[in-house]
């Protein structure tokens, strides 16, 4: 900046120096032509310079400056046909100035220039006062004044409508790491910059943003109707720079890949200060504060290393405040594709800090204040969540206290619970047991134990206890038909590793006045896209009446015991399976099966299952005494492999009558059954007959 | 009611319908040599319950991408998934959510595929399953969408 200043006040030296000779008084000169050829400075330099004065009247005089090329420094191109015409410059004893001016030259970046020129030069300190206006800027106007002395010197330049997308070619063409943008941005720009010799002091600069439309080449940084400011100021220091920046978001949407924001109101706002060490490639980030009102309040600071392959050296961050939904839609969800928080509605309150250390996250201490989160697939929920998590990567254990008033899982209600947990850098254990209501029963968790790390799949493990839930609760919230009875179990020995969750210990149903007991349950991926479910049940004692009269299917009497031995089921269907039902053998019940059951298991066999029943006389009687009844089904790639009772002639027995008459046995043929043609049957017959038959 | 395991796989995009008979050899030039032909198919009708969900999951979601197939902003993959390929011809606001979109079903296309292996009972056919898909997803979309040639470029059909 400063060596070319030498080299103009060189030149205006001389000019007026040749001004002063003219009007001495003896002196008829009229015109003076010098020719200077070649000046050079650092960076610059101007070809083939001649100057030509013209005397007018008692002191004034027409200038004329001429010179070919200007190289200028790289970022700026060069100049060429350059000429600075004044057609009166007043001479006075202390300064020579043109209060009028023409700067004609066309510019390598700027292309072809007629700029306002005005300058005064003072004799006696050597100052420099110059005026451009009209510098046509990609687009816009740019007006500069400059005040240059022997040692200070004070730029000021003020562009109107700059064209963004030129500007920041040009930026990128300087060197400068920029996005190079499309669209039709355009920029206010005011800047004051002053120095001292050949250093730079302050620089201030305001800009205007507005763009209707802007796009980086791929569509990673992009916006539309924006309308932001930007504040900068930059003093340079020993090492480097220090850079007070304060950004105002008023309107409009930015999209920097992956988020998305819409300009607030009241504005969102940046602030900055942060220290820029060059030959260290370092930013100490001094402290900044992020407002976006509605969603977050931030503050912190931070050290980057940028030629480090871990830049982040460290940051802090203090989180005064996030509200849901608005932190979790536009600063959390672009993070959450392909997660199980990917699809959440949200409300509520945070708070707490975050600190990273050498490119690891090294703290985290947020509140929840009020948080409800329900996942929109209906996986799950937890509503008012409050307390305090606590993490620190380091070996000392952390104390973390949680409750939430209501929550569910596959749309079973929880009830209120509160737990204390001690996490360290990686494992988390409940510090007390704790009970979490489900339906009218309960979950007793006696320990709970997480283990996670770097390279480690997430492991857990719990010990605990189902107190009794009803079936009722349990099977309508399930949206299965309602159940009577009760679901209770020891679950010792709860495991879930990389995905896969297996129960240890027995769950016990109590239903239909018998019971069910579930054996080596395991679940994988239960939250994921394929969840499979494996067990093992028994069924002890069923109450055949109060089980026909729950799914409409027409009256049974008797008792039934049965095993279903590997239940594979996926995405909560089964696909493999080997069952058997029958009537226990040595059961003393009351054995009477109704006309519509056995018209229900008839018309569910469609001729293949089903259907001895003669329909002459055997109308007449509203129930049938039975000797025994039974069904077994080994499912494997959608068949099932079918049985009865016993053998028959031709099929088996899926009901077998009494010696006594009314004789009535009910005979299936079918070996193999299309076990979805099955279900959709067994479907139709519970539906249709909405009616309970007592 | 006598059994005829697995029904006709219902093709996900409307263009996309593979024959119920379709077919494929393990890519694997050893494998083909220790299993007959006969055994070397791969049953891509084959129907789970897994499958079945998968596939309703990407018809529902099949509408919501369809415009942005047609488009442009989204094309087919070399590997049978789907990829943006110009966000810019997606507006700001719902950037994010096509991402979700092709992020989900990224997910159920991956699981697909691998379901299918499964219940043929080589899962280790996973790869070849995803590339005959691959080619089908392509042959079958309609003209105008972009898929991605063996170079990795984007063209258009």
């Amino acid at each position: 900046m400063m060596l070319p200043r030498r080299r103009v006040v060189f030149v205006l030296l001389l000019a007026s120096g040749l001004l002063l000779i003219a009007v001495l008084p003896g002196f008829a000169v009229d015109v003076v032509r010098l020719k200077l050829g070649t000046l050079e400075g650092a960076g610059w330099s101007a070809e083939a310079v001649s100057v030509q004065l013209n005397w007018l009247d008692d002191g004034h005089a027409g200038l004329l400056l001429n010179t070919q090329r200007v190289q200028l420094p790289e970022a700026l191109g060069e100049l060429s046909g350059v000429v600075l015409s004044c057609p009166r410059v007043q001479l006075t004893a202390t300064a020579a100035s043109c209060a009028q001016g023409t700067l004609k030259a066309h510019s390598s970046i700027l292309g072809r220039q007629n700029i306002q020129t005005r300058f005064r030069y003072h004799f006696d300190s050597g100052r420099i006062e110059a005026g451009l206006s009209g510098v046509r800027v990609h687009d816009g106007t740019l007006a500069i004044t400059a005040n240059l002395s022997e040692s200070h010197w004070q730029l000021t330049a003020s562009g109107e409508a700059l064209s963004l997308p030129a500007v920041t070619r040009q930026l990128v063409a300087a060197g400068i790491t920029l996005p190079v943008v499309e669209g039709n941005g355009q920029l206010d720009v005011t800047a004051s910059i002053t120095g001292v010799a050949a250093q730079l002091t302050e620089a201030d600069v305001e800009i205007q943003l507005r763009a209707a439309e802007l796009s980086d080449a791929d569509g990673g940084i992009a916006a539309e109707n924006l309308d932001i400011s930007l504040h900068a100021v930059v003093t340079p220091g020993n090492a480097g720079m220090q850079v007070v920046l304060d950004m105002v978001g008023r309107q409009g949407a930015l999209y920097v890949e992956p988020v998305f924001l819409e300009m607030p109101s009241p504005p969102l706002t940046l602030s900055a200060r942060f220290d820029w060490l060059s030959a260290k490639q370092q930013l100490l980030l001094q402290s900044f504060t992020y407002r976006h009102p509605g969603s977050v309040q931030l503050e912190g600071n931070g050290q980057f290393y940028l030629a480090a392959d871990a830049p982040l050296q460290a940051l802090r961050v203090e989180v005064l405040q996030a509200d849901f939904p608005s932190l979790y839609h536009t600063y959390l969800k672009p993070w959450l594709f392909g997660t199980m928080l990917a699809d959440l509605d949200t409300s509520g309150q945070i708070s707490g800090a975050l600190h990273w250390e050498k490119g690891k996250l090294s703290h985290v201490s947020l509140d929840p204040l009020n948080l409800s989160v329900d996942d929109r697939e209906g996986r799950f929920a937890l509503d008012t969540v409050n307390g305090r998590v606590r993490w620190d990567d380091s070996t000392t254990t952390a104390r973390s206290e949680l409750a939430w008033a209501s929550g569910s899982v596959f749309r079973v209600a929880l009830g209120a619970s509160r737990f204390s947990f001690d996490a360290s850098r990686d494992s988390v254990r409940l510090v007390e047991p704790v009970e979490i209501p489900v339906l009218d029963g309960a979950l007793g968790i006696d320990d709970f134990q997480l283990e996670y790390g770097e390279n480690l799949p997430l492991r857990w493990q719990v010990n605990g206890l189902l107190e009794p839930v009803s079936l009722s609760q349990l099977s309508l919230a399930l949206g299965w038909p309602e159940l009577a009875g009760k679901l209770s179990g020891v679950i010792p020995n709860v495991r879930y590793d990389d995905g896969d969750l297996k129960v240890g210990g027995i769950l016990l149903i109590r239903v239909f006045e018998g019971q069910v007991t579930l054996r080596n349950l395991s679940l994988e991926r239960p939250f994921g896209l394929v969840p499979r479910l494996q067990v093992d049940a028994r069924a002890d004692n069923i109450d055949l009446e109060t089980l026909t009269r729950t799914f409409s299917f027409g009256r049974i009497e008797g008792r039934l015991n049965g095993r279903i031995d590997g239940l594979d089921m996926e995405s909560w269907r089964p696909v493999a399976f080997d069952a058997e039902f029958a009537t226990p053998k040595d059961d003393s019940s009351r054995h009477r099966i109704s006309q519509k059951a056995v018209d229900n298991i008839s018309s569910i066999g469609g001729g293949g299952v089903g259907g001895a029943l003669s329909r002459s006389f055997l109308r007449f009687f509203e129930d049938f005494p039975y000797d025994r009844l039974g069904i077994r089904c080994r499912l494997a790639n959608g068949v099932c492999d079918m049985g009865g009772v016993e053998p028959a002639r031709n099929g088996y027995y899926l009901v077998k009558g009494r010696l006594i008459p009314p004789r009535l046995d009910v005979i299936g043929y079918a070996d193999r059954v299309d076990w979805d043609t099955l279900i959709a049957q067994i479907m139709a017959v519970t539906v249709q007959q909405e009616v309970v038959v007592e | 009611m006598f059994t005829e395991p697995g029904a006709a796989v219902e093709p996900v995009e409307p263009q996309s319908r593979l024959p119920v008979s379709e077919s494929l050899s393990a890519g694997n030039v050893l494998l083909d040599w220790f299993i007959s032909p006969a055994q070397a198919k791969a049953d891509l009708s084959v129907n789970t319950p897994a499958i079945q969900q998968l596939q309703a999951s990407m018809e529902q979601r099949h509408k919501q991408l369809a415009p942005y197939y047609k488009t442009g902003a989204i094309g087919m993959t070399g590997d049978g998934e789907l990829d943006m390929r110009d966000q810019k011809l997606v507006p700001l606001q719902e950037r994010n959510a096509v991402k979700g979109l092709v992020a989900k079903e990224n997910a159920d296309r991956g699981a697909l595929y691998k379901e299918i292996a499964k219940a043929n009972g080589h899962p280790e056919w996973e790869a070849d399953i995803r590339s005959t898909f691959a080619k089908r997803w392509v042959s079958n979309a309609p003209a105008g969408w972009w898929y991605m040639d063996k170079q990795g470029a984007w063209k258009q059909k």
